[in-house]
């Protein structure tokens, strides 16, 4: 599931993030703010036209992000992730 | 005064409390500039340290990382590594971390070591952190890291005791250095983990208050309501406070011209000079202090208490091309 469809509050971990062109910056600029393999994340808030942009909580850091940022993310969910939210 | 002295960069991740730290062991010595042909800002300061050594202070740009996306990001990294046309490379470089938010801050942190230049890590708002429970056993975090870690409180008298003693002392060894290629950077993220594993005890990733506010002020529909009712008390306040001070200040500035020139002659250009020019314009400047300063008030409680990003949806600096 991409990050950008994640329902708001829905406990996730992050799977991957994806290039959406050969050295994507955006991409890496997300990996070097935490999201890499097994971060547990969620979406705190939406923004109120067209649900952009995102509030997106990483660890116990959050960064708002567009929607396009967003759906670079890749997350997993369901019950294996719940043991890593704390 | 003793003919050493010492450069030192302060780097960090935005938000980490890097310039209230260089702030407060600088004072009001400082030098405000911009980087030859790009707008970004160059601060540097200078203090005496207790043994009377001279130091010298450079606040660089906040940072996430040195694949650096903006020029900010850039001259930090160019500086940091002595690469910085007309830049002599710092002798020490105080790495600054949120105590509250180390797992974004500790990779950082491990990026600067990468560079082989002697490092000491600030760790930052320990009171918040000590706080929040968070629980960090700095001498672990030390040996692990194999630089030396001293705690700060950037906003506090005396919060920054602890670093100057260090700075002030031999030069740290620097650690070694090593290659800055994708494989390795992939690896930062898993020591992070690791350190944070077996230093840092978290009772709960955020606090309850902040989340409580939050799910107000960050809701879809009510969070706009609030932003809408904030801004029109703002709007108000300015104009229906300030008013009585206003007017105040202008019967103030009138009576004040109307004494001085009194014992001119009614008429004279001398008289015209001094009460139609000069009293008049100091009035009609004056006259807009008062809803200046209460503006100021505002936009000073909204930002420190962390309502404007909230407010404005920041987000990530798009990429440039």
């Amino acid at each position: 599931m991409r990050l950008s469809d994640l329902p708001k509050g829905a406990p996730a971990v992050v799977d991957r993030v994806d290039d959406v062109l050969a050295g994507d910056p955006i991409a890496q600029r997300l990996r070097d703010l935490g999201f890499v393999a097994g971060e547990p994340v969620r979406v705190v808030a939406r923004g109120p036209l067209g649900a952009d942009p995102l509030l997106i909580q990483i660890g116990s850091t959050r960064f708002a992000l567009r929607r396009s940022e967003a759906a670079r993310v890749t997350v997993r969910t369901g019950e294996h992730v719940q043991g890593v939210h704390g | 005064m003793s003919a050493s002295t010492l450069r030192i960069a302060l780097v960090g991740n935005p938000n980490c409390g890097k310039t209230a730290l260089f702030n407060q062991l600088t004072g009001g010595r400082q030098k405000v500039a911009n980087y030859a042909g790009v707008t970004v800002e160059r601060k540097e300061g200078r203090f005496t340290a207790p043994s009377g050594r001279v130091l010298h202070l450079i606040d660089l740009p906040g940072t996430y990382s040195f694949d650096a996306t903006s020029p900010d990001e850039q001259i930090t990294r160019d500086v940091c590594a002595g690469a910085y046309p007309g830049e002599p490379a710092p002798d020490l470089i105080v790495c600054v971390a949120d105590a509250t938010n180390l797992r974004l801050h500790l990779r950082f942190v491990l990026e600067v070591k990468r560079l082989g230049r002697p490092v000491v890590l600030a760790l930052n708002m320990m009171d918040t952190a000590r706080r929040r429970g968070i629980d960090i056993n700095v001498d672990e975090l030390q040996r692990r890291l194999g630089i030396p870690v001293v705690e700060t409180v950037a906003v506090k008298r005396g919060g920054a005791k602890a670093l100057i003693e260090r700075v002030d002392g031999a030069i740290p060894e620097a650690p070694a250095a090593l290659p800055d290629d994708p494989a390795s950077r992939a690896d930062l993220h898993g020591q992070v983990r690791e350190l944070l594993a077996a230093t840092v005890a978290m009772p709960r990733s955020t606090d309850a208050i902040d989340d409580a506010l939050d799910r107000w002020a960050l809701h879809p529909v009510f969070g706009l309501g609030i932003l809408a009712v904030l801004m029109f008390l703002i709007f108000q306040a300015v104009f229906s406070w300030a008013q009585p001070v206003m007017d105040a200040i202008a019967a103030g500035v009138a009576a004040l011209g109307g004494w001085v020139t009194s014992a001119l002659p009614q008429g004279s250009a001398l008289h015209s000079l001094l009460n139609d020019g000069v009293f008049a314009g100091l009035g009609a400047v004056l006259v807009f202090l008062p809803q200046i300063l209460i503006l100021f008030l505002f936009i000073l409680v909204l930002e420190e208490s962390g309502y404007l990003p909230r407010a404005a949806g920041s987000r990530i600096p798009p990429a440039p091309g």
